[in-house]
């Protein structure tokens, strides 16, 4: 059965708080400081191994069908706890204010105060029972790719500092991303699609190239992680809740890409490639979906737009 | 003492031990090569930056290396840095008097 992501601007109030309270139930189970650790632990080595080695959820191709398995998963644990919920997505090319409804008190909560930039308000806020845990020993004989880290500092409380650093896309800049016709092209990596024609939409989209035009790097998928900043500028990024709805728009914008470009492939390397997923590589940790099972979201579910 | 505990001050232990192995395999640069080898302090901090080492007030920094002039660190690790250095200091920033912990990917 499919199931409807919806822009959180348009969740009723009993919606946002049955998601909220879900997430605060998974974190209670520990269920959600395991995403945390895998996350952590697939980032680390993706950029270790990003100029050959073997990588999949980061600076390379496998960055969209990952994180959609990623959400796919981590939706599946809310489901235990409550099917009737399913992840909302922060548009940040059109949904831009500090005083946007996804900040207030009912919903992620704000931004962290003046000096230390702790959350105070809301679900997620220290003093309201949200903890971050601050492990970073391997702490079981479980699998190795869930063994690792939560953070590398020793905070207990989420960080956040809401635009002051940098600026979030417009929506210009996602429809030069979204022209780009060629899902990704060799060396598949943080390089690919630096140079006209700039066959990378994928880099284009995660953040790792830019055009002439642009000044910096980091536009799209890197630029609501600096601006948020706090934990989300962090390698522990999904200690913030927010890093769910920003990764939902993330592969919004693989399935609106497909949409405008239909007659190319909506994944590549096809063939075996060293060190990326090809489009029939089962992915880690799950090893049950490859990239070829992930292209189409309608299986799973819809945007609502 | 719990196990957690006991596994905490080993790679502590070891954390420490390493400096000086690392300070012996980076000598020369340190020594001869103004660039790469760097103590500061900065905000009450002290950074030392040997080649692409970090080390934040004795601790370790996950700092990755990306491309040319471009740098990662656990601390900010979706806007690139120059430098170490320059990463470093934004590390600093970032932990608003917090310590980093002794990292086990490093001492493994």
């Amino acid at each position: 059965m499919t199931y409807v992501r919806k822009n959180h601007l348009d969740m009723s109030a009993e919606e946002k708080e049955r998601f909220i309270e879900a997430v605060l139930e998974i974190k209670r189970l520990g269920i959600y400081d395991r995403f945390v650790k895998l996350h952590i632990r697939m980032n680390s080595r993706d950029y270790l191994n990003k100029d050959g080695g073997r990588r999949y959820g980061h600076i390379n191709p496998g960055l969209m069908p990952w994180h959609r398995q990623y959400l796919l998963e981590f939706e599946k644990a809310l489901h235990l706890v409550d099917p009737t919920v399913s992840l909302p997505y922060w548009d940040w090319t059109q949904d831009q204010g500090t005083d946007s409804p996804l900040w207030a008190d009912d919903f992620l909560g704000g931004t962290g105060r003046p000096g230390d930039f702790q959350v105070t308000t809301g679900p997620f806020a220290h003093r309201n029972g949200w903890v971050i845990n601050t492990s970073v020993l391997p702490d079981g004989p479980e699998d190795p790719w869930l063994e690792g880290n939560y953070t590398h500092d020793d905070r207990p409380y989420l960080v956040r500092d809401l635009g002051g650093m940098g600026r979030l896309s417009t929506p210009e800049e996602l429809q030069e991303t979204l022209a780009l016709p060629v899902y990704d092209s060799p060396p598949w990596n943080h390089t690919s699609g630096y140079e006209a024609p700039y066959e990378s939409f994928r880099n284009h989209a995660e953040g790792y190239a830019k055009f002439p035009w642009e000044t910096e790097l980091g536009k799209l998928h890197g630029c609501a992680h600096v601006w948020v900043g706090g934990h989300m500028l962090y390698i522990g990024s999904p200690n913030d809740p927010v890093f769910f709805l920003h990764h939902a728009f993330v592969d919004k914008i693989w399935a609106m890409w497909q949409e405008e470009h239909p007659n190319v492939p909506h994944y590549l390397p096809v063939e075996r490639t060293r060190g990326v997923p090809s489009l029939h590589t089962w992915l880690p940790p799950w090893f049950t979906k490859t990239p070829a099972d992930l292209i189409d979201h309608t299986r799973f579910y819809t945007y609502d737009t | 003492m719990k196990r957690r505990d006991l596994l905490l001050y080993s790679v502590g232990a070891t954390a420490l031990i390493s400096v000086p192995p690392t300070l012996v395999t980076f000598g020369p640069q340190i020594f001869g090569d103004q660039e790469d080898a760097h103590t500061e302090r900065y905000k009450d901090r002290e950074i030392r930056v040997a080649g692409e080492t970090v080390h934040i007030d004795g601790r370790e920094l996950h700092l990755m290396r990306i491309g040319e002039g471009a740098y990662l660190s656990s601390l900010c690790h979706y806007r690139l840095q120059r430098t170490p250095l320059d990463a470093a200091r934004v590390a600093v920033d970032e932990l608003r008097g917090a310590d980093l912990l002794p990292s086990s990917s490093h001492h493994a």
